[in-house]
């Protein structure tokens, strides 16, 4: 794969973590669906924001390759 | 002293269901196969199909697949986390040589997502260890089996109160 889609790829990351604890810690249908919504988004939206964060960091010289 | 409330709060199961080790270790050789040993084969498949779905996105990714022990402590912690997929990580390492491709875009990536597919696999060995031991959750939301134990739990007089009476 050349070029990975970062954000593809956490939704991905999270959508089979959050399908795991959603049916690893829950009977219920109903539960099920809320943990799944609260992991999944919990997730991709804390990296969105985190990632919002860093953007107001300047960026500095790209760090030398080993 | 202990009550009628203290016996029924915890019930003890002095016998498995099931033979935990063998529950534990099917479960970690081949995720899943615990849970379906233990007659659980709905969230047997379920839970093989995302492990393995873990484990073949970090792999489409050429993602780095830690094998060596005794090194960096990041580096051993991964390594275990990744022992944890039992015979897709032997099937990986030792079947097919792959350790990922340092130069591919997604090796840090990738990483992340075989060392996730090892350490669900990990959880699912322990829960695999309690179902045998007849500690499965219950049926019930965590609601409202709180909201059933607060009804019965007038019904339920503590010993010492009876021997009073």
């Amino acid at each position: 794969m050349d070029s990975p889609n970062h954000f593809l790829l956490m939704a991905v990351y999270a959508a089979i973590v959050a399908v795991f604890f959603a049916t690893l810690t829950r009977r219920q249908r109903r539960d099920q669906i809320r943990l799944f919504l609260l992991i999944f988004f919990g997730l991709v939206g804390g990296g969105v924001a985190l990632a919002w964060l860093m953007s107001l960091v300047p960026a500095g010289p790209p760090a030398p390759i080993p | 002293m202990p009550t009628d409330v203290d016996t029924q709060a915890e019930p003890q199961s002095a016998l498995p269901l099931a033979n935990p080790f063998l529950a534990a270790f099917l479960a970690w050789i081949i995720p899943g196969l615990g849970h379906g040993f233990l007659g659980r084969w709905r969230r047997a498949v379920l839970f093989f199909a995302l492990v393995l779905a873990s484990i073949a996105v970090g792999h489409q990714l050429d993602g780095q697949l830690p094998n060596r022990l005794g090194g960096p402590l990041l580096g051993t912690l991964g390594t275990l986390g990744s022992l944890g997929a039992g015979a897709v990580y032997l099937l990986l390492v030792f079947g097919m040589g792959y350790a990922g491709e340092p130069t591919a875009a997604g090796f840090d990536y990738g990483r992340a997502f075989l060392v996730t597919g090892g350490l669900m696999n990990l959880l699912l060995v322990l829960d695999a260890w309690d179902i045998a031991w007849g500690k499965e959750l219950p049926a019930e939301s965590p609601s409202e089996a709180s909201a059933s134990e607060d009804e019965t739990s007038d019904d339920v007089v503590p010993a010492e109160a009876t021997a009073e009476s």
